[in-house]
């Protein structure tokens, strides 16, 4: 984005600029003033601009032509193609926008110019927009959404901690009321409260329980093994009775089969069996092993296990018989076993007795389980008290332990929330306090742009209308609505929304107030400020003090584009009295066509016309008489209403110059002085005085000559020297030349208490009173 | 109003000052703290564990 000064806009093919227009802009001049009638081209220039800005055209919106209006960019009869918008700059650089396709392009991008662009149909656009359109105008300015989401965060902060301090005392509570349950159960005692009670609890050492439980479950489950015997005792027992019986019954079938069989058959099957388990062992021997005769020895095997099948009784009946002698053998083993089992019991018992150091709570039978275990069943019947006693002392025992582990649970539960609110305690009063300072800076950071904002449109519209504006406007952010803004006005003694009360007048002027301090908030020196016609509204006895804020505020602009078709306007230009603060431009477009498009023309004042007119090689003296006579009047109407001379009361204030000429009294005229300032090339001030009696009293004299001259037909004019009227147009042009200066108007401002001055301070006229 | 700052670097800049005065944020990270503000990056833990830090580093002074 350039900041340069302007040179010149050339638009070519561009809306109302048909063929190709140039706007040249003064050197040195940072206001310019485009006058023309509607249909002039004014509004295209102002659109130039906006397209190179903007790249956009706003001039189109809103006139009920739908979208896609790049169609209406370029001239009618030419090509988007055609288009070419070029802004020059003072150092030579420059930034042209062209269409490539249906888009625009522009070139180089960082030379477009950053502007701020008021049309009449938008003046009033802000002043009665609903709140949440006027927020959108303003938002730049503060937009501070995303602060106020860090802000929310530490709300969020502040509330987390609130919730947290909430819970912890809550918990805090409940886990207090529960040792305080435990500590009632354990025996409550009014010496210390339950937290110093359950802290002690959980400080003693656990071990000593825990030694006498593990010795507990010990001695019960010895005691518990000692009661099984019984019961084993008897079954064995039973068992061996059994087995003793069956064997007695096999021994007396063993032998009552021996006995009807052979006396010897018992030997004889056990030989047999013998002499079976040999030949199995050598299937053919080659003689009897028993008489060694080798003929006997062929079958043998076969002979043996004949003979053994004829005494199978018997063989039954021993096997019998060595069956219930085994069965006897370990019934009395399982005895033995059994007895063994029960020595060790005994000496679990005795064990879990001696391994540990038994408290008066603990009490044991005065005799050891019995040596014998058929005495054992008499032995529990006595110590069956003992053993429940233990038992129930295991179980106290392990419920105390429960009962310590709740309140180590409950402590340290309690102790947690206790820390916890601790902390929230600490950090709560902070994040509130943070928060606090947030929406506070905040509120005020806002409120204050808002006040900036409506106190630079109070400060403008007091300029335009004295006394309606300083600290009678306000902006504020509703604060119960997101992104609203409320616009106040003080009328009458109550604040009300000025469109309720305000004329259309005050309603443009406050719009134009509120779009010009809106501007001038961001970086104006960079930024080109345009008015398209914003002053069509703008009641006669407003409109100068309009225009003069318009003067002032143009200062800080890189440079100001004020379009109007207010005629008075131009007139005041001509005739020096367009408010003269500064230097200015002043350009005037005549009549648009469409083949040559907007056409400007010069707007020459009319001292520098009766100079041309002076200066012409055969000069016309009629129209010099006539241009002279009416400058002159301007200048006598000047300095007799700057010195409240008396002339004639009339209907309409239109005076002659026989009637102002000599309402300037000698004591007047003779003080009357001007002075023209300049500086020299050092900056140097110099002073050139010009006295006006002279030139006062000399046209007195010749006054006559602009009525018979330039006025009238008049035959009287015969007879006057054509020397008469170029000495009258002399005489006015330098009595207006001194008095008005061009750039910077009349001397009409009393500011140094000592002359009047203008507004550049070129001119100096004396006295400031006028003589008595 | 200043030119280089957007309207929430330069509510940061308000609200960091203020609060680093009033000994809720340490001047070492106020900085680094206020660009996170200004582009709504402070979360609620980020503003308990400066508030935090910042207190005890006050308290022990």
């Amino acid at each position: 984005m350039s900041a340069q000064p302007l040179k010149s806009l050339r638009l070519t093919a561009f809306r109302g600029s048909s063929s190709s227009f140039e706007l040249p802009f003064e050197k040195g001049r940072r206001l310019t003033l485009v006058y023309g009638e509607n249909g002039s081209g004014k509004t295209t220039i102002c659109d130039g601009f906006e397209f190179l800005a903007k790249g956009d055209v706003g001039s189109l919106a809103d006139k009920g032509m739908g979208a896609g209006l790049k169609k209406y960019w370029h001239s009618l009869g030419k090509l988007p193609g055609d288009v070419e918008v070029t802004l020059t700059h003072t150092d030579g650089s420059s930034c042209t926008g062209r269409f490539a396709g249906v888009n625009p392009v522009f070139d180089p991008e960082e030379n477009r110019p950053a502007i701020e662009l008021l049309r009449q149909k938008q003046i009033t656009a802000l002043i009665e927009a609903v709140p949440s359109k006027r927020y959108d105008a303003i938002q730049r300015f503060v937009d501070i959404a995303e602060v106020e989401k860090s802000e929310q965060a530490l709300k969020q902060a502040r509330d987390e901690m609130s919730s947290d301090l909430t819970s912890a005392q809550s918990e805090e509570s409940s886990q207090f009321e529960n040792l305080d349950d435990l500590y009632e159960v354990a025996g409550k005692s009014d010496d210390i409260d339950a937290i110093t009670w359950a802290k002690a609890a959980v400080a003693a050492p656990a071990d000593d329980q825990s030694a006498e439980l593990t010795a507990l479950g010990n001695l019960v489950g010895a005691a518990g093994g000692l009661e099984a015997y019984p019961a084993l005792v008897e079954q064995r027992n039973e068992a061996l009775k059994t087995a003793q019986t069956k064997f007695a019954e096999t021994e007396q079938v063993l032998a009552d089969v021996l006995e009807s069989a052979s006396s010897a058959a018992a030997e004889t099957v056990e030989l047999l069996k013998v002499g079976k388990d040999f030949l199995h062992a050598h299937p053919d021997p080659e003689v009897c092993p028993l008489c060694e005769s080798a003929e006997k020895a062929v079958g043998l095997a076969q002979l043996v296990e004949t003979r053994l099948g004829q005494l199978n009784a018997v063989s039954t009946a021993q096997e019998q018989h060595q069956a219930s002698k085994r069965a006897v053998q370990y019934a009395t083993s399982a005895i033995e076993e059994l007895k063994l089992n029960y020595a060790a019991s005994r000496q679990s018992y005795a064990s879990a007795k001696a391994d540990h150091e038994w408290g008066a709570t603990v009490q044991f039978p005065a005799d050891d389980p019995p040596e014998d275990f058929d005495d054992l069943a008499t032995w529990l019947d006595g110590a069956a008290v003992f053993a429940e006693a233990w038992r129930n002392r295991e179980a106290n025992l392990r419920q105390g332990d429960q009962q310590r582990q709740a309140v180590e649970k409950a402590l340290g539960r309690f102790q947690q929330a206790k820390t916890r609110k601790e902390e929230a305690e600490r950090l709560l009063p902070h994040l509130e306090a943070a928060h606090k300072i947030c929406v506070e800076t905040r509120q005020a950071f806002t409120n204050a742009i808002m006040a900036e904002i409506a106190g630079k449109v109070g400060e403008l519209y007091e300029k335009v209308h004295p006394d309606e504006g300083l600290e009678k406007i306000a902006l504020q952010l509703d604060p119960k609505k997101r992104s609203s803004v409320d616009l106040q006005a003080n009328f009458a003694g109550s604040d009300v929304p000025p469109p309720a009360y305000f004329s259309q007048s005050h309603l443009d002027t406050l719009g134009l107030c509120v779009f010009l301090a809106l501007a001038l908030r961001e970086t104006p020196s960079e930024k080109i400020l345009i008015l398209d016609d914003v002053l069509g509204s703008v009641d006669e006895p407003h409109v100068e003090r309009v225009i003069g804020m318009l003067y002032e505020i143009s200062q800080e602009f890189r440079h100001t584009i004020i379009t109007t078709h207010y005629r008075p306007w131009r007139e005041k230009f001509r005739w020096g009295r367009l408010r003269p603060d500064q230097q200015c431009q002043f350009v005037e477009l005549t009549n648009w066509a469409l083949d040559g498009g907007i056409r400007m023309k010069s707007t020459v004042p009319e001292i520098a016309r009766l100079q041309k007119l002076l200066g012409e090689e055969d000069p016309d003296l009629q129209a010099i008489c006539g241009k002279a006579g009416v400058i002159l009047e301007e200048a006598l109407d000047f300095l007799t209403l700057q010195y409240q001379c008396s002339v004639p009361r009339k209907h309409v204030a239109a005076f002659t110059l026989g009637e102002l000429l000599p309402a300037i009294k000698s004591a007047l005229r003779t003080a009357l002085k001007v002075e023209t300032v300049s500086r020299d090339d050092e900056g140097e001030e110099q002073i050139a005085a010009l006295e006006l009696k002279p030139l006062l009293d000399e046209l007195s004299q010749i006054a006559q000559t602009r009525n018979l001259m330039g006025a009238h037909f008049n035959s009287l004019s015969f007879d006057l020297l054509d020397a008469d009227a170029m000495r009258f147009g002399q005489l006015v042009e330098q009595l207006s030349s001194a008095l008005v200066c061009q750039e910077h108007g009349w001397p009409n401002r009393p500011k140094t208490g000592s002359y009047w001055q203008n507004g550049g301070d070129t001119r100096r006229l004396h006295p400031l009173q006028k003589p008595s | 109003m200043s030119e280089d700052l957007s309207p929430a670097a330069a509510l940061a800049t308000k609200i960091g000052s203020a609060i680093a005065k009033a000994g809720m944020m340490r001047d070492e990270r106020k900085a680094d703290l206020v660009a996170k503000i200004a582009s709504g990056e402070m979360s609620a833990a980020d503003w308990k564990t400066e508030i935090d830090l910042a207190v005890e580093k006050a308290e022990q002074a």
